[in-house]
Parts: structure tokens; C-alpha cells; sequence
């Protein structure tokens, strides 16, 4: 599988993203810069609510030491993109 | 040095997946999880763990240009319901924690005794207004402390994004930290 097209992925994870956020406007104007705690002001806690739902989402498993990298939109989608190539 | 953390138990029940084995296997040690697992109070029991991990987190993020998500690196020990230990390295943080229906509400202090002094504020729902009423309420207090006046007195975020108390545009020793979920939000500084 081919790494998916970057607006799709951002728009994907922006759905993901959006019942944790604490910061209206950061969120309308997310990009691949944003950070999920310092931008989007998400409570640390729900970053592994996230990090759960990017796993079903793309039916992959994040592990650990990449779990510790995921504070950014652009993170996560090399993550994702690692992941998503692979399979 | 002092962290704190403030989970708003409403926001939480609602939007986490804390009911679910891989949310426990991402955030805790086994050692932890049997604590969580103790009784019939999961839910409890979680958020307690996580605002005293959260609450030590900050404390060692305060020298990290690059902050890692790493929750296992911290180690909770509950002494009681409102005392604990968090382990992390080669380090370890005594943690008071107050809770209620709605919130749980943990500082972290490096030294012991801690010294802190704290304020909580409800129903604020934009994040905007709640940070601009916890720091005014934080600079009416270390007005009242250090016997200034408050008009002297601003916090201005450091480079690594730590906010700091400033007398007449000098930055002050003491810590200040902030923390804000859902409609809950509450600082904690100390002056050791």
C-alpha cells in the first residue's frame, strides 16, 4: 500500500484528534506543525486516547518508543506512513 | 521544584478509553495496574495514578527542550489517598493529591516538606479565559506574598515555554505551574 495523500491523512486525524482538543483555534487552523499538547492543548491523558484511535483507524500498532515521539501532527504521520507502508 | 495536575472526572468518564486493557498497558506498569485493579474503583484509581504521574512529568519537563511521552518512565507508589511517591530515573517526588466528585488534583514537590499554595477554578470553559484567570489569581497571591504591587508584577512564558513571575521585568526564582482540564483549572507555586 502507498503512503496515503498528505490532506487526506491530516483531515483524518484531524477527526481523530477533535474530542480532546482545548484550543478552538488551534485546531481550525491545524497543520503538519502542530503539537497535540502545546498547540491543540490536549490533556496529556487523551494523547493515549489518540494514540488508540490512530491504531484502529489505520489497523496498526504504535509501540512504545514510537509512542514517545507522537507529539506532533507531522509525528504522527510519519508514523502512520511508516506503518501503513509496511503492511 | 513543584508540578501539578488537575483531571476534571466528568471531562474524563466522556472522552477516554480508560475502560479498555491496551489504555492501562500504555500508560502503567504492572505494579500499577494491580493497584488500579485492587478494588471496584478503576475509574478512581486511574486518574489518581495519572495526575501524579503528570504532576512529576512537569517537574522533569522543565529542562527538556524535547519532551517525551513516555508515562511508564514514572513510577507511582500511593502512600494513601492523598500522599504518594512517583520514582523516575534516579530521582523520586512526594505528591499530595485532593480529590472530590468532580476533580483529582495532585502537586508534586521535589522538596518535603511541600510548600505550595494552590487555587482551583470551576465552570470556565474556554481555556483562553480560565489561563487568564489563573494567572491573575496567581499574581494576586504572590502579590500578597512578596508584598508587592501586583502592577509590578507579570508571567511571562521562558523560551522552553515554562512560565515564570516577573517583579518590574525580573525574572523571580520561584516556581509557578499551571494546569487546566476540561472546567477545572488550578496553579501551585512555591517559594523554597
Amino acid at each position: 500500500m502507498k503512503p496515503m495523500n498528505k490532506e487526506a491523512l491530516i483531515e483524518k486525524l484531524k477527526a481523530i484528534v477533535a474530542p480532546y482538543i482545548q484550543d478552538e483555534d488551534a485546531y481550525k487552523n491545524l497543520s503538519e506543525d502542530t503539537t497535540f499538547v502545546g498547540d491543540l492543548k490536549i490533556n496529556s491523558a487523551n494523547l493515549v486516547d489518540v494514540i488508540l484511535d490512530v491504531e484502529d483507524e489505520f489497523d496498526i500498532r504504535i509501540e512504545n518508543d514510537e509512542m514517545e515521539k507522537m507529539l506532533s501532527v507531522k509525528a504522527a504521520m510519519d508514523i502512520i506512513n511508516s506503518k501503513v507502508s509496511m503492511s | 521544584m513543584i508540578g501539578n495536575d488537575i483531571i476534571d472526572l466528568k471531562a474524563a468518564r466522556v472522552h477516554s478509553r480508560w475502560q479498555e486493557q491496551r489504555f492501562l498497558d500504555a500508560l502503567f506498569t504492572h505494579h500499577e495496574q494491580s493497584f488500579i485493579l485492587k478494588d471496584d474503583q478503576r475509574f478512581k484509581n486511574i486518574w489518581y495514578l495519572w495526575s501524579m504521574k503528570e504532576s512529576a512529568y512537569k517537574i522533569m519537563a522543565r529542562h527538556l527542550k524535547h519532551p517525551k511521552f513516555n508515562p511508564k518512565y514514572f513510577n507511582c507508589e500511593p502512600v494513601s489517598d492523598v500522599s504518594g511517591i512517583v520514582y523516575f530515573g534516579d530521582k523520586k517526588v512526594t505528591t499530595m493529591t485532593e480529590s472530590n466528585q468532580d476533580y483529582i488534583y495532585t502537586t508534586a514537590s521535589v522538596e518535603t516538606p511541600v510548600q505550595f499554595s494552590r487555587s482551583s477554578i470551576l465552570q470556565v470553559s474556554s481555556i483562553t479565559e480560565q489561563s487568564a484567570q489563573l494567572k491573575s489569581e496567581a499574581i494576586e497571591l504572590f502579590s500578597e506574598l512578596k508584598s508587592v504591587s501586583k502592577a509590578t508584577i507579570s508571567i511571562e512564558k521562558d523560551p522552553t515555554g515554562i512560565p515564570q513571575f516577573f517583579i518590574n521585568g525580573k525574572m523571580q526564582d520561584h516556581y509557578l505551574t499551571l494546569t487546566h482540564h476540561g472546567h477545572y483549572g488550578a496553579f501551585a507555586m512555591s517559594f523554597c
